[in-house]
């Protein structure tokens, strides 16, 4: 079972400090994330800040080509490609970011920055405007502010522009980076509508990464779980918030108000702060986890769980959950 | 109307604009009504451009006037009017009687002076401490607000800390002279999720020993129905539902409130379409005529057009400020 997008053991390392002062091995920014990601399947992936998310995606459309492992599309390795080839597949698989004032130039009207994509790839300019137009109207901006500049739309409209902008080649695939962390409830669920009406119009397949487990757990099918640049558990959304197996999961889920199912309590717990944020070190043996786990054994510290299947294609990185291990 | 009985905070028909030459006079605050009891939690919740921070910063006074006005209310806190103070009485309450937490606090830690100085200041400043006093009293407080190594991390700069230690910091900061009211403004919004809920428990503990009162600011829902005893719903400058927790979230009364919870994705709803709500808040220059919310209101009559609903008490301690109270739902 091939998905339309495939991972495999995708490494993306980041190199700071400069020329000089690189160390050498980098910081791993996304480690050995194998994932697939089924044709129109809507593939959540949660974590918090720095742990990764975006890197991954960025390297799955090889914006940032990935340090090691492989990406897949359509069963066509993306890594052996030359830069034409790359760039007639990349018609075929989008991103959109959080922030839609820097997707959209200030200077250029809206239809031109919609129609961009169209002429990079040397569409003429008649069914070039044409498009835009089709696609303006279906995202719900009137055709006639085509010729407006970003200023004069609200939050809400610049993301509907943007993700016009996306379809406007014809993915099969987006990326959908935290699309509306920045725009106000009310208006939330306005591009979450025009999200999965697009979907299943053009028989989209979403990568949707969010902070916001509520809203993930209301769009995918599968969610996967990142910390510190891995993939620490996946499985499918009534499975992984039914029953999660990763500590982490756990702790995350336990954290939102409403979705792990004991509500979570309203008593003091010590402070403790897994995210990227702590800046402990990896030692790069044992499960990167192990210091905030609260179920922790000797056994962490020796080795470094893969992810493996616990069972019904829950996948789970801890030697705990592993396959015949309770 | 009513005030509440052991009333820590009372703000009546607070009207606030904003007045810039060359610019159409925006109208911010259109008669905010909240109130705070003594070591009570009050959510206040509300899109961007609701009204909810220059609600909390006029409260504390820190509204630059010009380009502010304040056309109209009072701000009773304990028993006197904050409007009527002069500057100098203002400036004594804030920090000593009333504190604030900002949502992002890189912004209001002073980034060339440790920890450890920055709460012994305010000590000195508030409370007349000496120095040796104020530093003990200081590790006293982190130790409080779980800034972790104590006197140590009083010794660091706010850029040594990570998003939520700094957090830590400035409600450390924040209730150094144990103020009876504490203005929490999107505290959780710039942390990640599981930082959140220990700032939040934070909060209800400081609540526990101090019997602090806290005016929880936040756009999201459920944050609030996590920490707060009652809740407000601001919409276009004006409070359009005030009920206790419970009340609110399972029998709203106001259109706006209603449709703010089913607009909420969650696990539950899975397959079904989010109830968007459609259009968006209006600007301060542009609030519609009548009820600031009747062109986005599936409700809305004739009535809605015209008239500025009145608020009105529907069950004991739950208002709202909507004609058509009562009237059931579309489709």
């Amino acid at each position: 079972m091939a998905g339309l997008i495939e991972t495999r053991s995708l490494v993306k390392r980041h190199f700071p400090g400069g020329l000089l002062r690189r160390a050498r091995s980098g910081v791993l920014a996304v480690d050995r994330v194998s994932l697939s990601i089924e044709r129109g399947g809507i593939f959540g992936l949660v974590g918090e800040s720095g742990c990764g998310k975006t890197t991954l995606a960025r390297a799955i459309l090889h914006l940032d080509p990935p340090s090691a492992g492989e990406v897949f599309f359509d069963g066509m390795r993306l890594g052996g490609m030359r830069g034409r080839e790359l760039r007639e597949l990349r018609r075929r698989m989008q991103i959109v970011f959080q922030d839609p004032n820097s997707a959209l130039d200030p200077k250029m009207r809206v239809g031109d920055s919609v129609g961009e994509g169209l002429r990079n790839y040397g569409v003429a300019k008649a069914p070039r405007e044409e498009r835009v137009l089709e696609l303006l109207d279906l995202v719900g901006i009137p055709r006639a502010h085509a010729s407006r500049h970003p200023h004069e739309f609200s939050g809400g409209q610049k993301q509907r522009i943007v993700i016009a902008r996306a379809l406007t080649v014809g993915p099969e695939f987006l990326a959908l980076d935290e699309p509306v962390s920045n725009l106000d409830v009310s208006i939330q669920a306005q591009i979450i509508n025009l999200l999965l009406d697009l979907k299943a119009r053009f028989a989209l397949t979403y990568l949707f990464i969010s902070h916001d487990l509520h809203l993930v757990a209301y769009l995918s099918d599968r969610i996967g779980v990142m910390f510190r640049g891995r993939i620490v558990e996946c499985a499918a959304t009534a499975e992984i918030m039914g029953s999660p197996l990763h500590p982490y999961t756990r702790r995350l889920f336990s954290s939102v108000p409403g979705v792990a199912a004991e509500e979570a309590s309203r008593e003091d717990a010590p402070a403790t702060e897994p995210g990227a944020a702590a800046g402990k070190g990896t030692t790069g043996v044992g499960c990167p986890y192990r210091s905030f786990c609260e179920v922790e054994e000797p056994r962490c510290a020796l080795l470094e769980p893969d992810l493996a299947d616990a069972g019904g294609g829950h996948m789970v990185a801890c030697i705990r959950a592993g396959p015949g291990v309770v | 109307m009513a005030k509440a009985v052991d009333g820590l905070l009372d703000v009546r028909g607070l009207d606030v604009s904003f007045v810039a030459p060359g610019s159409a006079r925006a109208h911010a605050l259109r008669g905010v009504d909240l109130s705070v009891a003594a070591a009570e939690i009050v959510g206040l919740v509300g899109e961007s451009g609701s009204g909810k921070t220059v609600t909390s910063t006029c409260i504390m006074g820190l509204l630059p006037a010009p380009p502010a006005r304040i056309d109209a209310g009072e701000i009773e806190f304990k028993g006197r009017d904050l409007l009527g103070l002069s500057p100098e009485e203002r400036r004594r309450t804030r920090g000593r009687e009333i504190a604030m937490v900002f949502q992002e606090p890189s912004r209001y830690l002073n980034p060339s002076f440790r920890i450890g100085e920055q709460i012994t200041e305010m000590l000195g400043l508030h409370l007349g401490m000496r120095r040796e006093a104020a530093l003990d009293r200081a590790a006293e407080l982190a130790g409080l607000v779980g800034l972790r190594g104590g006197r140590g991390a009083l010794r660091s700069y706010p850029h040594e800390l990570s998003g939520g230690m700094k957090q830590r910091a400035m409600i450390a900061m924040a209730i150094s002279c144990t103020p009876s009211l504490l203005i929490a403004d999107e505290p959780t919004t710039a942390l990640d999720v599981t930082l959140q809920l220990q700032i939040l428990r934070l909060l209800l503990r400081l609540r526990e020993v101090f019997r602090m009162a806290i005016l929880f600011i936040s756009h999201d829902l459920r944050l609030v129905r996590f920490v707060a005893d009652r809740v407000s719903v601001i919409y276009a400058g004006i409070v359009v539902e005030s009920a206790p927790k419970e009340a609110l979230f399972l029998t709203p009364l106001h259109p706006y409130t209603r449709l703010l919870l089913m607009s909420i994705p969650s696990a539950q709803a899975r397959g079904t379409r989010l109830r968007a709500i459609p259009g968006r808040v209006p600007d301060a220059q542009h609030v519609p005529e009548g009820c600031a919310f009747h062109p986005r209101c599936p409700l809305a009559e004739e009535v809605c057009r015209r008239e500025i609903p009145a608020s009105r008490e529907h069950q004991p301690g739950h208002r709202a400020a909507c004609h058509l109270v009562g009237k059931s739902w579309p489709d």
